[in-house]
């Protein structure tokens, strides 16, 4: 049985997963800074992926990245690189798809902390980077690693974008879900269901890794 | 010496705070709500005034007709929030050793120690501040504030998060710590005890506005005539009935 699929899933889960860490991070720390207004747009926009259907999402990105389409177009001339049908173009797809659980669940756990901290930082003559890391970072730290597992689980099974920009080729852009689907689809039931337990299995531990991040946090608020 | 002379408009009133203190411990009395806390947090640069001027000794701290405001790193102020705000993902030491983090490890280690020796935490270094005591936290805080050096102490209802047995303990302790300190004290409360047995001098905030400082002395001569009108007594900070 080849295992390409589960290399490729894993590597574009656990890239999107890290890039979506520190641009969730940023977008939860920044927007809280901003007037209501843009405050309100904003979060809207960031939200969105979570509830658009990925097949939505993967039609706006081939709408930017497509070989004949703006962005697309600029790297093909200038880089001969095309953005589309590689096996980490289904990054981009699964990074857009991500954000959001990143982004809302780093949102509640900064909301959550207590301002008096980082004021008490500030007078004690800290930097703010140094707050940041050292003091608002490992107070929130349980929700942004539940943000981390939670964002990487989705990413494994991230399908709908993922088909339209990277496509299925065997060896090439297939994930275990993509492979699922076409296995199926040519009549290869058998290796299908492989597949589909070993998605079963990654999933079912992923969600235990969530539980026994969260347990510690819930016994100590009650 | 701190002079700070300045407004603010807030939700429901505008903040009018008119103080001028050289050595010893200030009060803010006045109810919750009343801009106790605000005013403490302009001075120490967590919030900014809308016009007027702060300044410590020489040192212009905040200046809006020349556009100078310090940010809170640079003003040399100890604040002891409500809660203490101790960090808590560190160990006490940890806590202490944060203020001191510019310091070379060597002589930041001494200094944390000479601090928890001072204010007899020795024993609780290793421990998170989670599993501390009210009072235990306090002195922590106290702990910090003291070993970052600051040149204004800014105290905010340091006892309101203990109960009043608690209370009593620790007044004379915190009265020991702050005669200790050599540059001026300002403490808000909404507690006539405290007031009374922690400071020199006294100004009334109402909505917003700061009356003129009084003497405590004279102050509790104030507040003893307007309850013998109401049939009470007042005896060292107690309230009796007659």
């Amino acid at each position: 049985m080849d295992l390409y699929p589960l290399l490729n899933s894993l590597r574009i889960a656990a890239i999107s997963a890290t890039v979506v860490f520190f641009l969730g991070i940023a977008a939860a720390y920044y927007i809280a800074k901003c007037p209501r207004i843009i405050k309100g747009i904003l979060d809207v926009i960031f939200t969105l992926p979570l509830v658009l259907p990925p097949t939505v999402v993967g039609y706006l990105l081939m709408l930017l990245f497509g070989p004949r389409r703006p962005v697309g177009a600029f790297f093909l001339d200038t880089f001969g690189v095309k953005l589309t049908m590689q096996w980490w173009s289904a990054i981009l797809a699964v990074t857009v798809i991500v954000f959001p659980l990143m982004y809302r669940t780093a949102r509640g756990a900064f909301e959550s902390f207590n301002e008096d901290l980082a004021s008490a930082g500030r007078t004690l003559g800290l930097s703010n980077t140094y707050i940041f890391w050292r003091i608002r970072i490992p107070a929130c730290k349980q929700g942004i690693i539940a943000g981390v597992v939670l964002s990487f689980a989705r990413a494994l099974g991230e399908y709908g974008a993922t088909s339209m920009i990277a496509g299925y080729t065997p060896g090439k852009t297939a994930t275990v879900s993509t492979a699922v689907y076409n296995l199926w689809r040519t009549g290869n039931d058998e290796l299908a269901f492989k597949w589909v337990l070993i998605n079963i299995a990654i999933s079912a531990v992923v969600l235990l890794c969530i539980n026994l991040v969260e347990k510690p946090y819930k016994r100590r608020s009650g | 010496m701190l002079y700070a002379d300045f407004e603010k408009q807030l939700d429901l009133f505008t903040l009018r705070v008119h103080i001028e203190w050289d050595q010893g411990v200030f009060s803010l009395f006045g109810a919750s709500g009343a801009g106790k806390s605000m005013t403490l947090k302009c001075i120490a640069g967590i919030e900014k005034p809308d016009r007027g001027v702060i300044r410590l000794d020489d040192k212009v701290l905040f200046d809006s007709a020349k556009h100078v405001n310090l940010p809170p790193q640079k003003r040399g102020v100890g604040y002891l929030f409500q809660d203490y705000a101790l960090f808590p993902n560190m160990t006490v030491a940890g806590n202490i050793k944060a203020g001191l983090h510019r310091l070379p490890r060597r002589q930041r280690d001494l200094k944390a120690a000479e601090f928890m020796e001072r204010f007899r935490i020795t024993e609780l270094a290793d421990t998170k501040p989670a599993r501390l005591s009210g009072g235990e936290k306090q002195r922590v805080a106290l702990a910090r504030i003291f070993a970052s050096e600051p040149q204004v102490l800014l105290l905010d209802e340091p006892f309101s998060s203990l109960d009043t047995f608690l209370k009593w303990e620790l007044i004379p302790y915190m009265k020991e710590a702050l005669q200790s300190f050599s540059g001026c004290s300002i403490m808000v409360s909404h507690d006539l005890d405290e007031v009374l047995s922690l400071c020199d001098s006294v100004s009334v905030i109402q909505k917003g506005v700061t009356e003129p400082a009084v003497d405590s002395g004279a102050f509790s001569e104030q507040i003893k005539e307007k309850l013998q009108h109401a049939g009470l007594y007042f005896d060292k900070g107690i309230i009796k009935h007659d």
